[in-house]
């Protein structure tokens, strides 16, 4: 451990007061008494009885000599270095920006594929072997992605050796850069050695960040890249067809005389006519000019486009028999062009296929609110989720597979006592009567009717009851439940259980044993709110988006036990509290996967509830869209100033350091005033 | 100033009362205190067979003229005896608190005027160092005692006293015939116990009676206190300590006092000596109606 500021030892000289204090304390006050026989006998007693009062008298002066010290050691700031002694000397900071845009390289067929971060690593080994060898200095390295961190930590000759291994093996990342973290990194190193001076390597032109003291390395160079990118492809449904908004972006100046037109290719594949015949539509081709001019008071031209494409479009290669109500992957991409991040030039939008959903209602007596209920959400979800509604009244048409719920309401069919509840989906009855206790763990009884309206209470917290309000839900007729078997009481009346769920891996079974004509739950939102957590329990969605950005953390659900994910390499995600590649296994959800990587990441659940079929997902993952910008200008707000850090905090502590001895003498006087105990 | 609680009040207070000495001494004729052996008082005592040698006159005829044996008449005899009181009079009894000084100069007189109310001799002897002055002699008769008593009003309580010494070497301790009372705080490093032992070998009646004032029963003050000792020389004698008297070492003394005090009961009461403890605050009426009446020595 070393200090900063040595001189702050000095405080310790209040030890020396306090001690004076202590020499020039008034002589002990006089008193005659008859005999010190009694006393002197007392001092044995005292001896033998409290031991530690020897050190109860001091103990205040050695408080008091401790806080001195303590604040004497604020004072000096000790420190320790993070992995070595800290140099004072001629030192460089060099923080080099390893995000996306430091991919480019630069344009043209006959490009010697060097990127920026390669030029990046040439300019610190350089600036290394300048400042180590020529100035007998030292370099430190901060490598600047989402996670900045200090790489090299002042390196001197004989560190030479690993320095240049290690900066040649460095890699550049896809995702962005935190500077201001970068900088904040830099500071702490300038602030233990006033004399070091930081360099920034990138290809974004930071500015601002009041007086920083750093200088900024333009890597970028306009006249030889530019980068032209699919920013983003969202498919939207109008009037039942598909349309696709697509945003691209042009970066720079071409070679000169190139052409600033290009093609779009954009391919439908897996297309769904609706009547589930699959096919791949005809590529598409959309022209796209971008303007050559830079803007007022920049160097490179910055064109970023947005347009809606139809398959039905006529203009760009399609024809009005390209309908179709779903598709399995839609690829955008610009073609042989040379650019300076050809990882950007294309993108896939997956999702298009919405989960299929099968309901069947059974009733006798046929109930509207359940109906409408079901087709209001899905007009909710109709972008993830297809929900087939069927209603039975025919005894003879009730199916006893092939639906994922399974909605008995006033009725149990006759073929369930033979055949047993149905295995392959949640099974929900809706005001049953006795007849269910010989299906299901439970025991009903006879039907009670209130005197009034009476509100229901909640019961076990479940993601079933999540944002719904009991209080809201009056009842006036429910059936008593007389023992509940294995089932979890969600909601209450009057202490009867009056919504009841039963979750095991074979069976799924929600009972509710009133008939919603007498209550107003069908007539206010909790109605909905109930039904769309039955859904969205039983049947999660997997993933809730389609396209996401490196370094995104994404939240996934699965229906069943195990959900394995894989990128486009076939590796597993990085787990985010290692660091490292993880199972790509996933069992608690939801979970979160962070997106490490560029393209096509698959998502597979495995073994899916009641099917036990494997289900595929797959997102595309895309460069950061300021990676894209390869001439991207940033702002930074860390301020790195030399030298000087230390000198207001030590002087704000010298204040409190003086006022600590005051308190502290004051303490003092108003004890040797009570000079008493 | 110096504080005397001898006064005509302080003396008529005491007319009722009586010195209860016990009755197996054999003090001197002419007294007032009931003995075990025969006399020739009034009062009757016994009947025994006549033997040779015998006063015919003694003879009780009318038991003979029942019993036509002879019997003598035997009475109680009433004997004289001397009250020593050794008065501690050293510096620790005045120096500090005079009102100990003079409350162990009025509970003497108290004594001494019992006695000499009980037609006893007295005698009070004054401890200074390793001698025990009788200035006043034997003091017989009240015109005597309170002639006594103007000069016992101007004792000089200073130096040491060391009481074993003192006793032991005192020439008048006749044996057998009274009471001896020891005045002091007994605060004395020395072994005092030898005045008592040599006191008892004496078979005189031993009666310890302890003054201590109130700060010594009680200590009031603390905080960093040089204590001088009322008999130390100089500030840098050994008798003196520095001392930071907190609750605890207030405790301890308190505890020390205690012991002291039971060591001193304990060792009296193996003696067969009575012992008794009083502070200066107390009335010291309260004290002879309470404490010696309770021991016995007040009738």
């Amino acid at each position: 451990m070393s200090v900063l500021v040595p001189l702050g030892f000095l405080g310790l000289l209040g030890i020396g007061i306090l001690v004076l204090i202590y020499l020039l304390k008034p002589n002990f006050q006089q008193k005659i008494i008859s005999s010190t026989f009694v006393w002197k006998l007392s001092l044995r007693y005292k001896k033998k009885k409290i031991p530690i009062n020897r050190f109860r008298q001091i103990i205040l002066l050695i408080c008091q000599i401790l806080i001195i010290t303590a604040c004497a050691f604020l004072l000096s700031q000790p420190y320790i270095p993070a992995e070595e002694n800290i140099v004072y000397g001629v030192e460089e900071v060099v923080i080099i920006d390893a995000s996306a845009n430091m991919n480019a390289v630069h344009s043209g067929a006959t490009s010697d594929e060097r990127t920026r971060f390669d030029r990046a690593i040439e300019k610190t080994l350089t600036l290394a072997s300048d400042t180590i060898y020529e100035a007998n200095g030292a370099i430190t390295v901060i490598l600047a992605d989402e996670s900045p961190r200090v790489i090299f930590n002042q390196v001197r000759e004989e560190g030479m050796a690993d320095f240049e291994e290690g900066m040649n093996e460095l890699e550049c990342t896809f995702g962005k850069c935190d500077m201001e973290a970068a900088l904040a990194l830099a500071r702490k190193q300038v602030e233990l050695n006033p004399q070091a001076r930081v360099r920034i390597y990138s290809g974004t032109n930071y500015m601002g960040g009041g007086d920083a003291d750093f200088r900024y390395e333009e890597i970028a160079d306009t006249s030889a890249e530019f980068n032209v990118a699919v920013l983003s492809c969202s498919p939207m449904l109008d009037e039942n067809e598909y349309v696709f908004e697509v945003e691209v972006a042009c970066y720079g100046a071409e070679a000169e005389g190139a052409t600033r037109e290009r093609t779009l290719e954009i391919s439908i594949n897996g297309a769904d006519d609706g009547n589930g015949n699959l096919t791949n539509l005809p590529t598409l081709y959309k022209q796209v000019v971008f303007n050559p001019q830079p803007a007022a008071g920049k160097t490179y031209s910055e064109d970023v486009q947005t347009f809606t494409i139809r398959a039905t479009d006529a203009e760009i290669g399609g024809n009005s028999n390209n309908l179709f109500a779903s598709f399995e992957e839609v690829k955008v991409e610009f073609r042989d062009l040379y650019d300076s991040i050809p990882q950007d030039d294309f993108l896939y939008v997956y999702g298009g296929q919405r989960d299929e959903i099968k309901v069947q209602y059974v009733t006798a007596d046929a109930n509207s609110f359940y109906y409408v209920g079901f087709h209001v959400l899905q007009d909710q979800m109709r972008n993830t989720r297809d929900i087939l509604f069927t209603q039975v009244t025919d005894a003879n048409a009730i199916a006893n597979e092939g639906y994922d719920f399974y909605i008995y309401e006033h009725t149990v069919p006759a073929t369930l006592f033979s055949t047993g509840l149905p295995k392959d989906g949640v099974v929900i009855f809706l005001d049953p009567d006795k007849q269910i206790n010989d299906l299901c763990d439970i025991e009903l009884g006879d039907v009670v009717e209130l005197e009034g309206r009476t509100k229901l209470e909640p019961g076990d917290a479940s993601p079933l009851t999540q944002y719904l309000d009991p209080s809201r839900i009056d009842l006036t007729c429910y059936r008593q439940v007389m023992n509940i078997g294995e089932f979890d009481p969600l909601l209450t009346c009057d202490g009867n259980p009056v919504l009841l769920s039963r979750n095991t891996d074979d069976e799924k079974i929600i009972v509710m044993p009133f008939n919603i004509n007498y209550s107003n739950l069908s007539v206010n939102w909790d109605f909905m709110i109930l039904l769309y957590n039955i859904i969205n329990h039983y049947m999660p969605l997997t993933l809730t988006g389609y396209l996401y950005e490196i370094g995104d953390s994404i939240d996934v659900n699965c229906k069943g036990p195990t959900l394995t994910v894989r990128d486009r390499n076939d590796q597993p995600p990085i787990d985010p509290e290692t660091g490292k590649p993880g199972t790509g296994d996933y069992k608690d959800f939801p979970a979160k996967v962070q997106l490490t990587e560029y393209g096509t990441y698959t998502f597979t659940v495995l073994g899916a509830i009641f099917s036990e079929e494997n289900e595929e997902r797959k997102v595309f993952v895309k460069i950061a869209s300021s990676g894209s910008n390869i001439f991207n200008e940033a702002e930074v707000v860390t301020e790195i100033e030399n030298g000087e850090v230390m000198g207001e905090a030590g002087d704000s502590l010298l204040i409190y350091f003086a006022a600590a001895l005051v308190a502290l003498l004051f303490v003092e006087w108003w004890l040797q005033t009570r000079e008493n105990y | 100033m110096k504080v005397s609680y001898l006064n005509d009040n302080f003396f008529s207070r005491l007319e009722t009362l009586a010195l209860n000495l016990r009755a197996n001494l054999a003090g001197y004729f002419g007294g007032k205190h009931l003995v075990k052996t025969y006399g020739q008082t009034v009062e009757f005592a016994d009947y025994r067979e006549y033997q040779l040698g015998d006063d015919i006159r003694r003879i009780d005829w009318n038991l003979y003229g029942r019993l036509e044996k002879y019997y003598l008449k035997l009475f109680t005899d009433e004997r004289q005896m001397q009250v020593q009181i050794f008065l501690d009079c050293s510096a620790s009894m005045e120096k500090a608190d005079p009102t100990k000084a003079a409350y162990a100069v009025a509970f003497a007189a108290a004594l001494g005027f019992l006695a000499v109310h009980n037609m006893d001799k007295v005698s009070i002897k004054q401890i200074k160092g390793d001698v025990a002055e009788d200035t006043l002699g034997t003091i017989v008769g009240k015109n005597s005692f309170f002639r006594a008593i103007n000069q016992l009003e101007n004792i000089n309580f200073d130096e040491e006293a060391h009481l074993s010494t003192a006793v032991t070497n005192c020439p008048d301790t006749s044996t057998n015939n009274g009471l001896s009372v020891i005045i002091s705080d007994f605060f004395d490093e020395r072994d005092w116990k030898k005045a008592v032992d040599y006191l008892v070998y004496r078979k005189r009646q031993v009666l310890l009676v302890q003054v201590l004032s109130p700060d010594e029963a009680d200590p009031a003050y603390s905080g960093r206190v040089n204590l001088i000792d009322s008999e130390a020389l100089d500030l840098l004698d050994e008798k003196n300590m520095k001392l930071r008297i907190t609750r605890s070492m207030q405790a301890a003394y308190q505890d020390a006092l205690n012991d002291f005090i039971g060591d001193l009961k304990e060792f009296c009461a193996s003696r067969g000596a009575d012992f008794i403890s009083v502070t200066s605050d107390k009335p010291i009426e309260k004290v002879i109606f309470e404490q010696l009446l309770k021991v016995g020595i007040m009738a």
